[in-house]
């Protein structure tokens, strides 16, 4: 019965964990194109 | 024991897996097991080491501090859509969380053995150390055991989960070059963001970048190369000597340590197995000229530069035309970061699940 109810807890944080990194990432991602637009590199400007 | 710190000191010098931190571990553990050993007890130096360094983290954040300054992001900034695969390479970690819980490990012991999947020294003995530090002496062996052994492990299940045709496909490095500007305010955007998301990742994720800082700033020169070379040896020997005192016979010789061995090879699969079905997924929905090859996605693990140098070389062998290392290295930078993001998660929302 312990054993199942850790288990459920397992899965519930494993949704909610693979969510939160997905989510950090696209935010990181996010922040390399904002950071590519604002600062380009050298040859982007030309 | 002694025979235990002897196979360790024999992997690290004669087959030369992870020899800076198994050595001293193997040494270590002779040190706390020999009887009436002074290196342990109340006042033994391993004990106050122990004290000192890991059960308040201190080691594997000065760690993530030398780490922080060997990594160069700039491959990740001309590929950053590959940050996905440090996501998805991710899956390791919970899939075993699960199967550790129904072997009958508690929730935070389950998440101390599945932060092995981090592919991340570091980061498994953080975890470990906050959660479940009678279990720190297996899961260091595990974690650094199989970093050690992603070239033997990943080639497999890359195989199995992918046709030749698959292993083909060409994938550009990326041509965008990195302004210094965006490579010094990545790291102080990074931390600033996911510290007001999630405030117990600051730890982990705010000392990582403040190593990448002193590395990018340009004006840290001999700070920065002090990280990488004299603090990163000098905490690597503490650590591992530090760590095996907790190795002792009633703490490692019981079935756990073979539960956490062989869990920790679930992790590493599953791992290089959620990286390679991510990018076969994404291939569903992308154009025929902008395919990923889903060897890259095996790469999203932390295990940096190896499971690059893998993918690279499976790449070359079904084509020796195909140039898989800038991609790879992307997604291996990319499970950097993933991996320090996952353990913070966790650390953040495993208390929540105890309440």
């Amino acid at each position: 019965m312990l054993t199942m109810f850790n288990f459920t807890k397992a899965l519930a944080l494993t949704g909610v964990c693979m969510a939160g990194i997905f989510f950090f990432m696209i935010v990181f991602w996010g922040i390399i194109v904002f950071l590519h637009k604002k600062f380009p590199g050298e040859d982007s400007k030309a | 024991m002694i025979a235990v710190g002897l196979t360790l000191i024999y992997l690290a010098i004669a087959k030369n897996y992870e020899p800076t931190l198994l050595l001293p571990m193997g040494f270590g553990t002779l040190l706390a097991n020999i009887p009436l050993s002074s290196a342990v007890g109340p006042e033994g130096a391993l004990t106050v080491f122990f004290n000192a360094g890991i059960q308040n983290e201190v080691f594997p954040l000065l760690i993530f501090v030398a780490v922080g300054a060997m990594i160069d992001f700039s491959p990740l900034f001309k590929n950053p859509f590959l940050l996905l695969f440090g996501a998805a390479a991710q899956f390791g970690i919970f899939f075993t969380i699960g199967v550790a819980t129904l072997l009958g490990f508690d929730l935070q012991e389950a998440a101390s053995i599945g932060i092995i999947g981090a592919a991340d020294g570091p980061t498994s003995i953080y975890v470990a150390s906050k959660f479940a530090v009678n279990l720190l002496g297996p899961i260091s062996v595990a974690a650094y055991s199989y970093m050690a052994l992603v070239p033997i492990i990943q080639p497999p299940v890359v195989k199995a989960l992918t046709t030749v045709h698959e292993r083909r496909i060409h994938m550009s490095g990326g041509s965008k070059s990195v302004s210094k500007t965006t490579l010094i305010l990545f790291p102080i955007l990074v931390t600033i963001t996911a510290g007001f998301i999630a405030p117990s990742s600051v730890a982990l994720i705010g000392f990582l970048m403040f190593g990448n800082l002193i590395r990018e700033c340009g004006v840290l020169q001999k700070l920065s190369l002090a990280a990488q070379n004299e603090l990163a040896s000098l905490v690597t020997i503490l650590l591992g000597i530090t760590i095996a005192s907790t190795m002792t016979a009633e703490k490692f010789v019981n079935i756990q340590t073979l539960y956490i061995i062989a869990l920790g090879l679930v992790a590493f699969i599953m791992d290089t197995a959620g990286g390679v079905l991510f990018a076969k997924l994404m291939n569903m929905f992308l154009p025929a000229h902008m395919k990923i090859n889903p060897m890259v996605g095996a790469a999203g693990i932390s295990a940096f530069p190896m499971s690059a140098r893998v993918i690279h070389k499976m790449g070359q062998e079904a084509d020796p035309t195909n140039y898989l290392l800038m991609p790879a290295v992307s997604a291996n930078v990319a499970g950097q970061i993933g991996s320090v993001v996952a353990g913070g998660l966790i650390l953040s929302m495993v208390p929540y699940f105890l309440s």
